[in-house]
Protein backbone atom coordinates (compact mmCIF):
# COMPACT_ATOMS: atom_id res chain seq x y z
CA UNK A 1 0.00 0.00 0.00
CA UNK A 2 1.16 3.65 -0.81
CA UNK A 3 2.03 5.20 2.37
CA UNK A 4 2.56 8.97 3.11
CA UNK A 5 4.95 9.77 5.74
CA UNK A 6 4.77 12.37 7.68
CA UNK A 7 6.81 14.23 9.97
CA UNK A 8 5.11 14.15 12.80
CA UNK A 9 6.88 16.14 15.45
CA UNK A 10 10.59 16.74 16.22
CA UNK A 11 12.25 17.12 19.60
CA UNK A 12 15.77 18.78 20.65
CA UNK A 13 17.62 16.50 23.25
CA UNK A 14 20.78 18.76 23.54
CA UNK A 15 21.85 21.95 22.51
CA UNK A 16 21.36 21.30 18.79
CA UNK A 17 19.10 22.77 16.31
CA UNK A 18 16.84 21.74 14.05
CA UNK A 19 18.08 21.93 10.51
CA UNK A 20 16.10 22.17 7.32
CA UNK A 21 16.75 19.25 5.00
CA UNK A 22 17.86 21.50 2.26
CA UNK A 23 20.86 22.84 4.06
CA UNK A 24 22.13 19.03 4.90
CA UNK A 25 25.01 17.89 2.47
CA UNK A 26 24.63 14.63 2.95
CA UNK A 27 25.84 11.61 0.53
CA UNK A 28 22.45 11.54 -1.61
CA UNK A 29 23.30 15.16 -2.24
CA UNK A 30 26.85 14.77 -3.14
CA UNK A 31 26.69 11.20 -5.07
CA UNK A 32 27.12 11.18 -9.08
CA UNK A 33 22.99 12.63 -10.18
CA UNK A 34 21.18 11.16 -12.73
CA UNK A 35 21.13 14.32 -14.83
CA UNK A 36 24.35 16.08 -14.10
CA UNK A 37 23.20 18.47 -16.56
CA UNK A 38 20.39 19.79 -14.43
CA UNK A 39 22.14 19.17 -10.92
CA UNK A 40 25.17 21.83 -12.06
CA UNK A 41 22.62 24.71 -13.52
CA UNK A 42 20.87 24.60 -10.10
CA UNK A 43 17.22 24.14 -11.54
CA UNK A 44 15.64 21.31 -12.23
CA UNK A 45 13.36 21.58 -15.14
CA UNK A 46 9.76 20.24 -15.00
CA UNK A 47 9.89 18.22 -17.92
CA UNK A 48 12.75 16.13 -19.28
CA UNK A 49 12.98 14.92 -23.10
CA UNK A 50 14.50 11.42 -23.64
CA UNK A 51 15.13 11.47 -27.38
CA UNK A 52 15.79 7.91 -28.57
CA UNK A 53 17.19 8.05 -32.12
CA UNK A 54 19.06 10.23 -33.91
CA UNK A 55 16.48 12.35 -35.90
CA UNK A 56 14.42 12.57 -32.67
CA UNK A 57 17.61 14.46 -31.02
CA UNK A 58 18.04 16.82 -33.92
CA UNK A 59 14.38 17.60 -33.88
CA UNK A 60 14.59 18.52 -30.16
CA UNK A 61 17.06 20.38 -30.41
CA UNK A 62 16.60 22.14 -33.46
CA UNK A 63 12.81 22.82 -31.87
CA UNK A 64 13.73 23.78 -28.79
CA UNK A 65 17.21 26.11 -29.46
CA UNK A 66 16.51 27.70 -32.78
CA UNK A 67 13.46 30.47 -32.62
CA UNK A 68 11.55 31.32 -36.21
CA UNK A 69 14.41 33.30 -37.67
CA UNK A 70 17.09 30.11 -37.34
CA UNK A 71 18.58 32.37 -34.40
CA UNK A 72 20.00 30.48 -32.17
CA UNK A 73 18.33 31.02 -28.46
CA UNK A 74 18.58 29.25 -24.71
CA UNK A 75 15.04 27.76 -23.73
CA UNK A 76 13.98 28.25 -20.61
CA UNK A 77 13.42 25.65 -18.14
CA UNK A 78 14.45 22.95 -20.82
CA UNK A 79 16.25 19.50 -19.96
CA UNK A 80 16.98 17.17 -22.29
CA UNK A 81 19.34 13.54 -21.70
CA UNK A 82 20.13 11.11 -24.63
CA UNK A 83 21.92 7.83 -25.01
CA UNK A 84 24.14 7.86 -28.39
CA UNK A 85 24.66 3.89 -27.67
CA UNK A 86 21.14 2.91 -28.12
CA UNK A 87 19.87 5.32 -31.09
CA UNK A 88 20.68 2.29 -33.57
CA UNK A 89 19.96 -1.75 -33.01
CA UNK A 90 22.96 -3.84 -32.10
CA UNK A 91 21.18 -7.06 -31.21
CA UNK A 92 22.93 -6.93 -28.06
CA UNK A 93 21.92 -10.62 -26.42
CA UNK A 94 21.48 -10.48 -22.25
CA UNK A 95 24.55 -12.00 -21.23
CA UNK A 96 26.85 -8.96 -23.26
CA UNK A 97 24.52 -6.66 -21.85
CA UNK A 98 25.01 -7.78 -18.38
CA UNK A 99 28.95 -9.13 -18.56
CA UNK A 100 32.28 -7.60 -19.65
CA UNK A 101 35.54 -9.82 -19.25
CA UNK A 102 37.92 -7.71 -21.19
CA UNK A 103 39.05 -4.19 -21.58
CA UNK A 104 37.26 -4.22 -24.72
CA UNK A 105 34.35 -4.70 -23.49
CA UNK A 106 34.35 -2.95 -20.35
CA UNK A 107 34.89 -0.02 -22.86
CA UNK A 108 31.87 -0.92 -24.47
CA UNK A 109 29.95 -0.87 -21.16
CA UNK A 110 30.92 2.64 -20.42
CA UNK A 111 29.88 3.39 -23.84
CA UNK A 112 26.87 1.54 -23.50
CA UNK A 113 25.68 3.12 -20.33
CA UNK A 114 26.61 6.96 -21.08
CA UNK A 115 24.25 9.65 -21.17
CA UNK A 116 24.51 13.18 -22.12
CA UNK A 117 22.15 15.92 -20.80
CA UNK A 118 21.26 19.37 -21.25
CA UNK A 119 19.20 21.73 -19.45
CA UNK A 120 18.70 25.12 -19.78
CA UNK A 121 17.51 28.34 -18.17
CA UNK A 122 16.36 31.87 -18.39
CA UNK A 123 16.35 32.64 -14.63
CA UNK A 124 19.65 31.66 -13.63
CA UNK A 125 19.63 34.77 -11.16
CA UNK A 126 23.27 36.62 -10.44
CA UNK A 127 24.12 37.81 -7.00
CA UNK A 128 22.18 41.12 -7.89
CA UNK A 129 19.00 39.42 -9.19
CA UNK A 130 19.67 39.59 -12.32
CA UNK A 131 17.86 36.98 -14.72
CA UNK A 132 20.27 35.37 -17.37
CA UNK A 133 20.76 32.43 -20.00
CA UNK A 134 22.31 29.68 -18.72
CA UNK A 135 22.89 25.72 -19.63
CA UNK A 136 24.34 22.82 -17.98
CA UNK A 137 25.63 20.18 -20.05
CA UNK A 138 26.59 16.66 -18.49
CA UNK A 139 27.96 13.15 -19.16
CA UNK A 140 26.90 10.14 -17.23
CA UNK A 141 27.98 6.66 -16.80
CA UNK A 142 28.14 3.53 -14.44
CA UNK A 143 30.49 0.11 -15.21
CA UNK A 144 29.71 -2.53 -13.40
CA UNK A 145 31.75 -5.22 -12.66
CA UNK A 146 30.75 -9.12 -12.73
CA UNK A 147 30.71 -11.54 -10.21
CA UNK A 148 29.76 -15.49 -9.54
CA UNK A 149 27.04 -14.18 -7.30
CA UNK A 150 25.30 -11.96 -9.48
CA UNK A 151 26.06 -14.87 -12.11
CA UNK A 152 24.27 -16.94 -10.06
CA UNK A 153 21.43 -14.52 -8.87
CA UNK A 154 20.90 -13.88 -12.58
CA UNK A 155 20.84 -17.66 -13.73
CA UNK A 156 18.37 -18.36 -11.15
CA UNK A 157 15.72 -15.91 -12.44
CA UNK A 158 16.28 -16.57 -15.90
CA UNK A 159 15.75 -20.68 -15.01
CA UNK A 160 12.70 -20.14 -13.11
CA UNK A 161 11.01 -17.79 -15.65
CA UNK A 162 11.67 -20.33 -18.08
CA UNK A 163 10.31 -23.10 -16.73
CA UNK A 164 6.93 -21.08 -15.76
CA UNK A 165 7.22 -19.83 -19.76
CA UNK A 166 7.52 -23.78 -20.84
CA UNK A 167 4.68 -24.64 -19.19
CA UNK A 168 2.27 -21.26 -19.82
CA UNK A 169 3.49 -21.39 -24.09
CA UNK A 170 2.42 -25.36 -24.01
CA UNK A 171 -1.26 -24.48 -22.56
CA UNK A 172 -0.73 -21.33 -25.36
CA UNK A 173 -0.41 -23.02 -28.20
CA UNK A 174 -3.09 -25.47 -27.45
CA UNK A 175 -5.80 -22.52 -27.20
CA UNK A 176 -4.58 -21.18 -30.08
CA UNK A 177 -4.86 -24.27 -32.07
CA UNK A 178 -8.34 -25.61 -31.07
CA UNK A 179 -11.85 -24.81 -32.53
CA UNK A 180 -14.33 -23.18 -30.15
CA UNK A 181 -17.32 -21.29 -30.37
CA UNK A 182 -18.47 -21.42 -27.27
CA UNK A 183 -16.64 -20.30 -23.59
CA UNK A 184 -17.97 -23.99 -22.30
CA UNK A 185 -16.34 -25.46 -25.06
CA UNK A 186 -13.10 -23.95 -24.95
CA UNK A 187 -12.97 -25.09 -21.18
CA UNK A 188 -14.07 -28.62 -21.97
CA UNK A 189 -11.55 -28.95 -24.21
CA UNK A 190 -8.87 -27.28 -22.53
CA UNK A 191 -9.29 -28.60 -18.66
CA UNK A 192 -7.68 -31.75 -19.03
CA UNK A 193 -4.98 -30.04 -21.43
CA UNK A 194 -4.45 -27.56 -18.48
CA UNK A 195 -4.34 -29.94 -15.73
CA UNK A 196 -2.18 -32.45 -17.79
CA UNK A 197 0.52 -29.64 -18.58
CA UNK A 198 0.77 -27.97 -14.78
CA UNK A 199 0.89 -32.03 -13.29
CA UNK A 200 3.97 -32.91 -15.70
CA UNK A 201 5.46 -29.58 -15.29
CA UNK A 202 4.80 -30.08 -11.46
CA UNK A 203 5.76 -33.73 -10.68
CA UNK A 204 3.61 -36.01 -8.92
CA UNK A 205 4.90 -34.76 -5.66
CA UNK A 206 3.39 -31.72 -5.81
CA UNK A 207 0.29 -33.21 -7.07
CA UNK A 208 -1.80 -30.55 -4.43
CA UNK A 209 -0.02 -27.66 -6.28
CA UNK A 210 -0.82 -28.45 -9.78
CA UNK A 211 -4.62 -29.20 -8.79
CA UNK A 212 -4.57 -25.57 -7.19
CA UNK A 213 -3.21 -24.10 -9.80
CA UNK A 214 -4.90 -25.51 -12.47
CA UNK A 215 -8.17 -24.63 -10.97
CA UNK A 216 -7.02 -21.27 -10.25
CA UNK A 217 -6.64 -20.90 -14.24
CA UNK A 218 -9.72 -22.90 -14.97
CA UNK A 219 -12.03 -20.77 -12.68
CA UNK A 220 -10.22 -17.47 -14.13
CA UNK A 221 -11.00 -18.75 -17.70
CA UNK A 222 -14.81 -18.79 -16.69
CA UNK A 223 -15.00 -15.19 -15.84
CA UNK A 224 -12.79 -14.19 -19.03
CA UNK A 225 -15.46 -11.98 -21.33
CA UNK A 226 -16.34 -14.32 -24.01
CA UNK A 227 -17.82 -12.85 -27.41
CA UNK A 228 -18.19 -15.43 -29.84
CA UNK A 229 -17.95 -13.38 -32.88
CA UNK A 230 -14.17 -12.52 -31.76
CA UNK A 231 -12.79 -15.42 -30.04
CA UNK A 232 -9.11 -13.30 -30.77
CA UNK A 233 -10.02 -10.75 -27.73
CA UNK A 234 -11.08 -13.91 -25.30
CA UNK A 235 -7.68 -16.22 -26.21
CA UNK A 236 -6.07 -12.52 -25.64
CA UNK A 237 -7.02 -12.25 -22.30
CA UNK A 238 -6.57 -15.96 -21.38
CA UNK A 239 -2.88 -16.16 -22.34
CA UNK A 240 -2.21 -12.39 -20.29
CA UNK A 241 -4.15 -14.40 -17.28
CA UNK A 242 -2.37 -17.73 -17.40
CA UNK A 243 1.14 -15.93 -17.54
CA UNK A 244 0.06 -14.21 -14.92
CA UNK A 245 -1.60 -16.86 -13.49
CA UNK A 246 0.92 -19.85 -13.52
CA UNK A 247 3.33 -19.62 -10.40
CA UNK A 248 6.49 -21.13 -9.11
CA UNK A 249 5.47 -23.94 -6.50
CA UNK A 250 8.45 -23.20 -4.59
CA UNK A 251 8.30 -19.41 -4.64
CA UNK A 252 4.27 -18.46 -5.35
CA UNK A 253 6.12 -15.94 -8.12
CA UNK A 254 4.00 -15.74 -11.39
CA UNK A 255 6.52 -15.39 -14.69
CA UNK A 256 4.90 -11.68 -14.35
CA UNK A 257 6.35 -10.88 -11.14
CA UNK A 258 9.08 -12.99 -11.17
CA UNK A 259 10.03 -10.66 -14.74
CA UNK A 260 9.33 -7.62 -12.39
CA UNK A 261 11.76 -8.82 -9.82
CA UNK A 262 14.46 -9.46 -11.94
CA UNK A 263 14.48 -6.31 -13.86
CA UNK A 264 14.20 -4.28 -10.58
CA UNK A 265 17.43 -7.08 -9.55
CA UNK A 266 19.30 -5.32 -12.98
CA UNK A 267 18.93 -2.01 -11.76
CA UNK A 268 20.65 -3.41 -8.35
CA UNK A 269 22.93 -5.21 -8.76
CA UNK A 270 24.96 -7.28 -5.96
CA UNK A 271 28.99 -6.36 -6.10
CA UNK A 272 31.07 -3.66 -7.39
CA UNK A 273 29.81 -0.49 -9.88
CA UNK A 274 31.06 2.65 -10.42
CA UNK A 275 29.39 5.49 -11.12
CA UNK A 276 31.47 8.59 -13.36
CA UNK A 277 29.75 11.91 -14.12
CA UNK A 278 30.79 15.53 -15.04
CA UNK A 279 29.26 18.45 -15.93
CA UNK A 280 30.07 22.17 -16.88
CA UNK A 281 27.83 25.35 -16.18
CA UNK A 282 27.48 27.81 -18.84
CA UNK A 283 26.62 31.79 -18.38
CA UNK A 284 25.92 34.23 -20.41
CA UNK A 285 25.60 37.12 -18.17
CA UNK A 286 24.71 39.89 -20.33
CA UNK A 287 22.01 37.22 -22.41
CA UNK A 288 24.50 37.38 -25.28
CA UNK A 289 26.68 34.45 -26.69
CA UNK A 290 29.89 37.15 -26.87
CA UNK A 291 29.79 36.66 -23.25
CA UNK A 292 29.80 33.47 -22.27
CA UNK A 293 31.70 31.98 -18.98
CA UNK A 294 32.01 28.63 -17.92
CA UNK A 295 32.30 29.29 -14.26
CA UNK A 296 32.10 26.19 -12.90
CA UNK A 297 32.65 22.20 -13.55
CA UNK A 298 31.87 18.99 -11.09
CA UNK A 299 33.14 15.45 -11.17
CA UNK A 300 31.57 12.92 -9.45
CA UNK A 301 32.63 9.32 -8.62
CA UNK A 302 30.73 7.05 -6.98
CA UNK A 303 31.94 3.03 -6.12
CA UNK A 304 29.08 1.54 -4.41
CA UNK A 305 28.96 -2.31 -3.28
CA UNK A 306 26.08 -4.44 -2.77
CA UNK A 307 26.82 -7.37 -0.72
CA UNK A 308 25.71 -10.76 -1.58
CA UNK A 309 26.07 -13.68 1.13
CA UNK A 310 23.88 -14.26 3.78
CA UNK A 311 26.20 -12.98 6.86
CA UNK A 312 26.58 -9.63 4.87
CA UNK A 313 23.68 -9.38 2.84
CA UNK A 314 22.08 -6.70 5.36
CA UNK A 315 24.96 -4.09 4.65
CA UNK A 316 25.52 -1.76 1.50
CA UNK A 317 28.25 0.49 1.86
CA UNK A 318 28.66 3.56 -0.97
CA UNK A 319 31.23 5.64 -1.17
CA UNK A 320 31.34 9.14 -2.90
CA UNK A 321 33.68 11.80 -4.20
CA UNK A 322 32.75 14.90 -5.78
CA UNK A 323 35.25 17.88 -7.06
CA UNK A 324 34.25 21.02 -8.11
CA UNK A 325 36.16 23.92 -9.72
CA UNK A 326 35.37 27.50 -9.83
CA UNK A 327 36.29 30.23 -12.10
CA UNK A 328 37.04 33.03 -9.27
CA UNK A 329 36.98 36.18 -11.65
CA UNK A 330 33.59 35.30 -12.96
CA UNK A 331 32.42 35.06 -9.33
CA UNK A 332 34.24 38.16 -7.91
CA UNK A 333 32.36 40.24 -10.66
CA UNK A 334 29.17 38.58 -10.50
CA UNK A 335 28.61 37.15 -6.87
CA UNK A 336 30.90 39.49 -5.01
CA UNK A 337 30.26 38.99 -1.99
CA UNK A 338 29.74 34.99 -2.04
CA UNK A 339 33.09 33.06 -0.50
CA UNK A 340 33.99 31.26 -3.38
CA UNK A 341 37.28 28.70 -3.76
CA UNK A 342 38.93 27.70 -6.33
CA UNK A 343 38.69 23.83 -6.14
CA UNK A 344 36.02 22.17 -3.65
CA UNK A 345 36.30 18.40 -3.40
CA UNK A 346 33.94 16.24 -0.99
CA UNK A 347 34.86 12.91 -0.32
CA UNK A 348 32.20 10.57 1.72
CA UNK A 349 31.32 7.33 3.17
CA UNK A 350 28.19 6.21 3.76
CA UNK A 351 26.91 2.53 5.26
CA UNK A 352 23.11 1.17 6.12
CA UNK A 353 21.92 -1.79 7.07
CA UNK A 354 18.34 -3.08 8.38
CA UNK A 355 17.98 -6.05 11.28
CA UNK A 356 14.25 -6.72 11.25
CA UNK A 357 12.78 -3.37 12.68
CA UNK A 358 15.77 -1.69 13.19
CA UNK A 359 17.87 0.18 10.44
CA UNK A 360 20.87 2.41 11.27
CA UNK A 361 22.82 4.76 8.62
CA UNK A 362 26.01 6.60 9.20
CA UNK A 363 27.46 9.16 6.98
CA UNK A 364 30.52 11.26 6.77
CA UNK A 365 31.25 13.64 4.45
CA UNK A 366 34.85 15.49 4.40
CA UNK A 367 35.50 18.69 2.08
CA UNK A 368 38.36 20.70 1.48
CA UNK A 369 38.44 23.88 -0.47
CA UNK A 370 41.39 25.27 -1.73
CA UNK A 371 42.40 28.77 -3.93
CA UNK A 372 46.23 28.97 -4.94
CA UNK A 373 46.82 32.97 -5.61
CA UNK A 374 49.66 33.50 -7.70
CA UNK A 375 51.63 36.31 -5.56
CA UNK A 376 55.01 36.59 -7.32
CA UNK A 377 57.71 35.15 -9.78
CA UNK A 378 61.32 34.60 -8.59
CA UNK A 379 63.96 34.36 -10.21
CA UNK A 380 64.40 31.37 -12.56
CA UNK A 381 60.81 32.86 -13.77
CA UNK A 382 58.78 30.35 -11.72
CA UNK A 383 55.28 31.54 -10.13
CA UNK A 384 54.75 31.53 -6.28
CA UNK A 385 51.67 30.71 -5.35
CA UNK A 386 49.71 32.05 -1.55
CA UNK A 387 47.11 29.05 -0.96
CA UNK A 388 44.42 29.64 1.23
CA UNK A 389 42.38 26.32 2.41
CA UNK A 390 39.14 25.43 4.32
CA UNK A 391 38.75 21.97 5.66
CA UNK A 392 35.30 20.52 7.38
CA UNK A 393 34.06 17.65 8.03
CA UNK A 394 30.46 16.23 8.85
CA UNK A 395 29.49 12.64 10.35
CA UNK A 396 25.80 12.05 10.93
CA UNK A 397 24.48 8.60 12.31
CA UNK A 398 20.69 7.76 11.91
CA UNK A 399 18.96 4.80 13.90
CA UNK A 400 15.27 4.26 13.28
CA UNK A 401 12.68 1.59 15.10
CA UNK A 402 9.92 0.46 13.07
CA UNK A 403 7.05 0.92 15.98
CA UNK A 404 4.30 -0.71 13.94
CA UNK A 405 3.68 -1.12 10.42
CA UNK A 406 2.75 2.95 10.16
CA UNK A 407 5.17 4.73 12.50
CA UNK A 408 8.43 5.11 12.85
CA UNK A 409 10.84 6.26 15.38
CA UNK A 410 14.16 8.21 14.38
CA UNK A 411 17.05 9.58 15.64
CA UNK A 412 19.97 11.53 14.71
CA UNK A 413 22.98 12.56 15.97
CA UNK A 414 25.92 13.76 14.56
CA UNK A 415 27.86 16.90 13.52
CA UNK A 416 26.97 18.99 10.05
CA UNK A 417 29.35 21.22 8.05
CA UNK A 418 29.68 24.86 9.61
CA UNK A 419 27.00 26.86 8.82
CA UNK A 420 28.37 30.56 7.67
CA UNK A 421 25.69 32.27 9.73
CA UNK A 422 26.10 29.93 12.67
CA UNK A 423 28.31 28.20 15.18
CA UNK A 424 25.96 25.83 15.94
CA UNK A 425 26.14 22.03 13.88
CA UNK A 426 25.37 19.81 15.73
CA UNK A 427 22.55 17.93 15.20
CA UNK A 428 20.12 16.01 17.46
CA UNK A 429 17.21 15.43 16.50
CA UNK A 430 14.12 12.91 17.35
CA UNK A 431 11.49 12.45 14.77
CA UNK A 432 8.22 10.65 14.75
CA UNK A 433 6.90 9.55 11.22
CA UNK A 434 3.24 8.63 10.65
CA UNK A 435 1.92 6.94 7.93
CA UNK A 436 -1.39 6.82 6.43
CA UNK A 437 -2.52 4.91 3.59
CA UNK A 438 -3.26 6.31 -0.33
CA UNK A 439 -5.52 7.14 -1.81
CA UNK A 440 -7.16 3.76 -3.02
CA UNK A 441 -10.24 3.32 -5.76
CA UNK A 442 -12.75 2.74 -3.58
CA UNK A 443 -11.85 6.37 -1.77
CA UNK A 444 -12.22 8.11 -5.04
CA UNK A 445 -15.16 6.21 -6.04
CA UNK B 1 -1.27 -3.52 -14.71
CA UNK B 2 -2.82 -3.95 -17.80
CA UNK B 3 -3.29 -7.14 -19.87
CA UNK B 4 -0.29 -8.26 -21.50
CA UNK B 5 -0.99 -8.13 -25.39
CA UNK B 6 -1.15 -11.05 -28.10
CA UNK B 7 0.05 -10.55 -31.80
CA UNK B 8 -1.19 -13.38 -33.70
CA UNK B 9 0.09 -13.51 -37.23
CA UNK B 10 -2.53 -16.32 -38.36
CA UNK B 11 -2.94 -17.95 -42.72
CA UNK B 12 1.22 -17.66 -42.52
CA UNK B 13 1.86 -20.05 -45.55
CA UNK B 14 5.47 -21.62 -46.45
CA UNK B 15 5.54 -24.29 -49.31
CA UNK B 16 7.92 -27.07 -48.63
CA UNK B 17 9.02 -30.19 -50.63
CA UNK B 18 8.17 -33.16 -49.20
CA UNK B 19 11.51 -34.10 -48.46
CA UNK B 20 13.30 -30.57 -47.71
CA UNK B 21 14.31 -30.05 -43.81
CA UNK B 22 12.21 -27.11 -42.82
CA UNK B 23 14.50 -24.67 -40.26
CA UNK B 24 12.77 -22.01 -37.93
CA UNK B 25 14.85 -18.97 -36.88
CA UNK B 26 13.83 -16.27 -34.08
CA UNK B 27 16.52 -13.43 -34.52
CA UNK B 28 16.50 -10.71 -32.53
CA UNK B 29 17.17 -7.09 -33.85
CA UNK B 30 16.88 -4.92 -30.96
CA UNK B 31 18.91 -5.02 -28.30
CA UNK B 32 18.80 -7.34 -24.97
CA UNK B 33 15.49 -9.19 -26.10
CA UNK B 34 15.17 -12.68 -24.09
CA UNK B 35 12.70 -15.10 -24.66
CA UNK B 36 11.06 -18.55 -24.63
CA UNK B 37 9.46 -20.05 -27.69
CA UNK B 38 8.07 -23.31 -28.70
CA UNK B 39 6.87 -24.69 -32.01
CA UNK B 40 3.98 -26.92 -31.66
CA UNK B 41 4.51 -29.15 -34.54
CA UNK B 42 2.45 -32.44 -35.62
CA UNK B 43 3.73 -34.78 -33.33
CA UNK B 44 4.95 -35.16 -29.73
CA UNK B 45 8.83 -33.63 -30.06
CA UNK B 46 7.65 -29.53 -30.05
CA UNK B 47 11.03 -28.03 -30.96
CA UNK B 48 12.50 -25.19 -28.35
CA UNK B 49 14.34 -21.92 -28.54
CA UNK B 50 15.76 -20.14 -25.85
CA UNK B 51 16.36 -16.67 -26.77
CA UNK B 52 17.19 -16.36 -30.47
CA UNK B 53 18.14 -19.85 -32.50
CA UNK B 54 17.22 -22.22 -35.10
CA UNK B 55 15.13 -25.16 -34.63
CA UNK B 56 14.67 -28.20 -37.05
CA UNK B 57 10.95 -28.57 -37.12
CA UNK B 58 11.20 -32.18 -39.56
CA UNK B 59 10.85 -32.57 -43.31
CA UNK B 60 8.16 -30.88 -45.11
CA UNK B 61 5.93 -33.97 -45.54
CA UNK B 62 5.71 -34.26 -41.50
CA UNK B 63 4.40 -30.92 -41.11
CA UNK B 64 1.33 -30.77 -43.26
CA UNK B 65 -1.41 -32.66 -41.52
CA UNK B 66 -2.06 -29.49 -39.28
CA UNK B 67 -1.12 -26.25 -38.90
CA UNK B 68 2.16 -25.73 -37.13
CA UNK B 69 1.96 -23.15 -33.51
CA UNK B 70 4.58 -20.58 -32.44
CA UNK B 71 4.46 -19.38 -29.13
CA UNK B 72 7.63 -16.71 -28.51
CA UNK B 73 6.75 -15.08 -25.27
CA UNK B 74 9.19 -12.07 -25.03
CA UNK B 75 10.85 -10.02 -22.44
CA UNK B 76 12.75 -6.60 -23.06
CA UNK B 77 15.48 -6.32 -19.78
CA UNK B 78 17.15 -2.81 -20.65
CA UNK B 79 15.41 0.12 -19.88
CA UNK B 80 17.01 2.51 -22.66
CA UNK B 81 15.41 0.13 -25.28
CA UNK B 82 12.72 1.49 -26.64
CA UNK B 83 11.77 -1.10 -29.07
CA UNK B 84 11.51 -5.12 -29.54
CA UNK B 85 12.52 -5.92 -32.70
CA UNK B 86 12.39 -9.83 -33.97
CA UNK B 87 12.00 -11.63 -37.08
CA UNK B 88 10.81 -14.66 -37.39
CA UNK B 89 12.13 -17.16 -40.31
CA UNK B 90 11.81 -20.23 -41.78
CA UNK B 91 14.30 -21.54 -44.05
CA UNK B 92 16.25 -18.38 -43.74
CA UNK B 93 13.43 -16.36 -45.09
CA UNK B 94 11.64 -13.96 -43.02
CA UNK B 95 7.97 -14.71 -42.54
CA UNK B 96 6.99 -12.28 -39.92
CA UNK B 97 9.14 -8.82 -38.83
CA UNK B 98 8.07 -7.99 -35.91
CA UNK B 99 8.88 -4.47 -34.64
CA UNK B 100 6.78 -2.55 -31.74
CA UNK B 101 7.20 0.03 -29.35
CA UNK B 102 7.80 -1.28 -25.97
CA UNK B 103 5.30 1.90 -24.99
CA UNK B 104 2.70 -0.30 -26.87
CA UNK B 105 3.70 -3.85 -25.00
CA UNK B 106 6.63 -4.34 -23.17
CA UNK B 107 6.35 -7.63 -23.05
CA UNK B 108 4.67 -9.18 -26.12
CA UNK B 109 3.03 -13.11 -26.87
CA UNK B 110 3.60 -13.73 -30.24
CA UNK B 111 1.50 -16.46 -32.40
CA UNK B 112 2.30 -17.70 -35.65
CA UNK B 113 -0.01 -19.91 -37.34
CA UNK B 114 1.99 -21.55 -39.91
CA UNK B 115 0.56 -24.24 -42.70
CA UNK B 116 3.43 -25.77 -44.82
CA UNK B 117 2.00 -26.73 -48.20
CA UNK B 118 3.36 -28.15 -51.14
CA UNK B 119 4.89 -26.02 -53.83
Amino acid sequence: MKKIFLCFGGLILSSGIILGQENSTGINDIKAPSSPASVVLGVQPSAFLYPKSAKALETTLLSNFMDENNEIVVPDNFGMEFSPYWFKDHSLSLEKYLYSTSFEEYLAQLWRNSSFSIASTQNFLLEDSTSTNAIGIGYRTTIYFSNESDKKTVASYREEIRELKKMSSRIIAEAEKIDFETREEFLEKMSPFIRGIVYTSFGPEKEDQANKQSDLVIASATTLEFNPNDTDSYLDAFNAMVTGTLSNPETGLAADSLVGQFKEYLNLRDGLSIDIGYATLLNFPTNTFDDTFAPKRSLWITPGFRFKSEQWKFLKILGVFRSTSYDLDYYKTYFPTQEVFQTSTDFGLAASGDFNRISFRLEFVSRNSETETPTSTNGGGTIQYSVSKKSDFQSIGTISYELSKDIILTYSLGERFDEVLSNNNIVSLLTLNVGFGGLTKSTLN
Amino acid sequence: MSQRKTYRYKNLSVAVQDNEDVTFTVDFISDVNTSYTLVDIPGNNDPEIDDEGSALLGKGSDLRSEKTIVVCDVDNLADQEDRITINFLVNGEVIVPFDKPKSEEPRPIIVLKIKFPEP
